[in-house]
C-alpha cells in the first residue's frame, strides 16, 4: 500500500512538472506574441540595439537579388539600412524600387554592417 | 565561471588597448577560444552547471568535489581537447580544395541528415516507453528553442544562458539526479580511440553542415556513437568542442563561411581571410591547445584541493546565485521565464528516465526547421 502511494505521489509529482513546463512554454509564446517592437528612425539604430526588435519606415532605395533567390532592400528616410528578404513568404510582396514600406524586425549585423531582419513588412 | 564566454574576455582584451593591429586582434582571439574551451569544463565538474559545450558534461562530470575526482576529469578533459586538435590539423591540408566542393553538394541534404539522425537518436532507445518519452522531451525543448529563436525577448548574445541553466543547471540542481558518489575512473586505450574516431567523423560533419554547433554535434556523437560511459563522455565532448572550432577557422579560410562566434569574431575583424592566413591560426591552435592542456593538468591539483574543502552543498547554493544573478542581469524577467520553462524541462527528462542528450532538441529542432525551410 505504502509503495502504492509514494508511486502515485512520484507520478502527480512528474505530471505537475509537465504541466508547469507546458505553461512555461505558453507564457513563452505569449510574450513573443505580445512584445512591442520600439519604432524608431533608421539613423537611430546602433550595434549596442542588436537582437532588439524594432519597427522602422522608409522608401525602397535599391533591390539586389542574389543567385540563391535572396533579395536585399535598401531602405531609407534619410538614412539607408539593408533588409535581408530571406523568408519564402516575405519574398512573395511585390515591392519595387521607390515604394514606401513599414517594417518589423530584429536588429542584427552582418559583416560589421547594421541591418533589419524582417518579420512582417507593410507596403504603402 | 558559468556563463562567462570568451567572447567577453576578448572584449576586456580589446578594450585594455594592449592590442593595435587587427591581425594580432583575431590571433589573440582565437588563443582565448582555445584556452576557453578547455576550462569551460570547470564549470560542470565544479558548479553542475554547463554551457553550449560543456551542457552534456554535467551529468557524467559532477561527482561531488573531492581532490582526486577533479584532477582524474581535468586530466581526461586536457587530454580529450588535445585529441580534438590532433585530428582536426591535418584536415588543413585537405580543406582548401575538399571544403568547398564538399559544402555545396552536403547543403541540400544537410536538413534530411539531421532529421534522420533525430529520429536515430530516439530509435536506439532500449523500449517503447523510452521511446516514447525521448520524443516528449525532444519535442518540448525542441519547442522551446522554435519558441525564443529570433523571437526578440533576449539579446541573442546571451539567449542561450538561461536556456541551458535551466536544461542542465537548475534541473539538477533541484532534481538531485547527478548524486553520484563513484570517483572517475581512468580511460583505457581502445576508448580513447574508439571516442577519436566519433568525435573525428562527427565534428568534420558538423562542420559542414549549416547550423550545426558544438551542442548538437556533442548530443548526435554520443546517442549515436553509442557513447554512454562518463569517463568516454568526459573524453569525447573536449574532443568535438576542439575539434569544432579548429575545423571552423578551416571553413572560414576555405569557403568563407562563418561557423562559429570565433570565425564570426574573425571574420568581423580581419574582413576576408585567406588560406595562407589560416596556416597561421593553426599554428596559434597547436600553441594555445598545448599550453591550455598542460595549465589544467596542472592546476587540477591544487583546485581540487581548494574546492574540496568547501561544503558541496554551500557550492551548490551559491552556483545558484550567480547564475540567477547572471540571468537576470543579462536576460532580465523573459530570461528567467525562459530559465523556467528550461528548468521544468529539464526536471521532467530527468523524472522520466531519459538521456540528457534529447533536451539538445532545443538547438536540433530549430536547426532542422532552418535548414529545411
Amino acid at each position: 500500500m505504502g509503495i502504492n502511494l509514494a508511486l502515485d505521489r512520484s507520478k502527480q509529482i512528474t505530471l505537475l512538472i509537465l504541466f508547469l513546463a507546458i505553461a512555461g512554454l505558453a507564457g513563452i509564446y505569449f510574450a513573443v506574441k505580445n512584445i512591442k517592437p520600439v519604432e524608431l528612425e533608421i539613423g537611430a539604430i546602433e550595434e549596442s540595439m542588436e537582437g532588439r526588435l524594432v519597427k522602422i519606415s522608409g522608401r525602397i532605395e535599391y533591390i539586389r537579388k542574389s543567385k540563391s533567390g535572396n533579395m536585399y532592400w535598401t531602405v531609407g528616410d534619410g538614412n539607408n539600412i539593408t533588409v535581408p528578404i530571406l523568408d519564402g513568404k516575405l519574398k512573395k510582396i511585390a515591392a519595387k524600387r521607390g515604394d514606401m514600406v513599414e517594417i518589423v524586425g530584429l536588429v542584427t549585423q552582418y559583416n560589421g554592417e547594421m541591418e533589419v531582419m524582417p518579420k512582417e513588412i507593410l507596403l504603402g | 565561471m558559468p556563463g562567462f564566454s570568451s567572447n567577453n574576455l576578448s572584449m576586456l582584451v580589446i578594450a585594455s588597448g594592449m592590442i593595435s593591429s587587427n591581425y594580432h586582434l583575431a590571433v589573440t582571439a582565437v588563443a582565448i577560444e582555445i584556452s576557453h574551451s578547455f576550462f569551460e569544463f570547470l564549470s560542470p565538474m565544479i558548479f553542475g552547471i554547463g554551457s553550449e559545450a560543456t551542457a552534456l558534461a554535467v551529468d557524467p562530470a559532477y561527482a561531488g568535489i573531492t581532490e582526486e575526482s577533479l584532477k582524474r576529469g581535468m586530466n581526461i578533459v586536457a587530454s580529450g581537447g588535445l585529441v580534438g586538435i590532433l585530428i582536426s590539423l591535418p584536415l588543413l591540408f585537405f580543406a582548401e580544395k575538399i571544403y568547398p566542393l564538399v559544402y555545396s553538394s552536403l547543403k541540400p541534404l544537410a536538413g534530411w541528415i539531421l532529421l534522420f539522425l533525430c529520429v536515430y537518436m530516439v530509435w536506439i532507445e532500449r523500449s517503447w516507453g523510452k521511446k516514447f518519452f525521448a520524443v516528449i522531451i525532444f519535442c518540448l525543448s525542441g519547442l522551446l528553442g522554435l519558441l525564443v529563436k529570433d523571437s526578440g525577448l533576449v539579446s541573442p548574445e546571451y539567449l542561450l544562458l538561461p536556456v541551458f541553466i535551466g536544461l542542465y543547471g537548475f534541473s539538477s540542481l533541484l532534481s538531485g539526479r547527478r548524486e553520484r558518489k563513484e570517483l572517475i575512473q581512468d580511460i583505457t586505450f581502445f576508448e580513447k580511440a574508439r571516442a577519436a574516431v566519433i568525435a573525428f567523423i562527427s565534428s568534420t560533419f558538423a562542420s559542414l553542415i549549416p547550423g550545426m554547433k558544438r551542442g548538437q554535434t556533442s548530443a548526435l556523437a554520443l546517442q549515436a556513437g553509442g557513447v554512454f560511459k562518463r569517463e568516454e563522455v568526459l573524453f569525447i565532448l573536449p574532443a568535438i568542442s576542439l575539434a569544432f572550432v579548429t575545423l571552423s577557422i578551416f571553413v572560414l579560410g576555405s569557403t568563407g563561411r562563418v561557423r562559429s562566434s570565433l570565425t564570426y569574431d574573425i571574420k568581423e575583424v580581419m574582413g576576408e581571410i585567406y588560406f595562407s592566413q589560416t596556416v597561421l591560426f593553426a599554428g596559434t591552435v597547436a600553441i594555445a591547445a598545448c599550453i591550455s592542456a598542460c595549465m589544467l593538468i596542472l592546476l587540477a591539483k591544487p583546485i581540487g584541493r581548494v574546492m574540496s574543502r568547501i561544503n558541496g552543498k554551500y557550492l551548490k547554493i551559491a552556483g545558484f546565485c550567480v547564475c540567477s544573478s547572471l540571468i537576470m542581469f543579462f536576460t532580465g524577467i523573459y530570461g528567467v521565464l525562459l530559465a523556467f520553462a528550461a528548468t521544468c524541462i529539464g526536471m521532467l527528462s530527468s523524472r522520466l528516465g531519459t538521456r540528457s542528450t534529447h533536451l539538445m532538441g532545443v538547438l536540433l529542432l530549430p536547426t532542422i526547421v532552418a535548414v529545411m525551410v
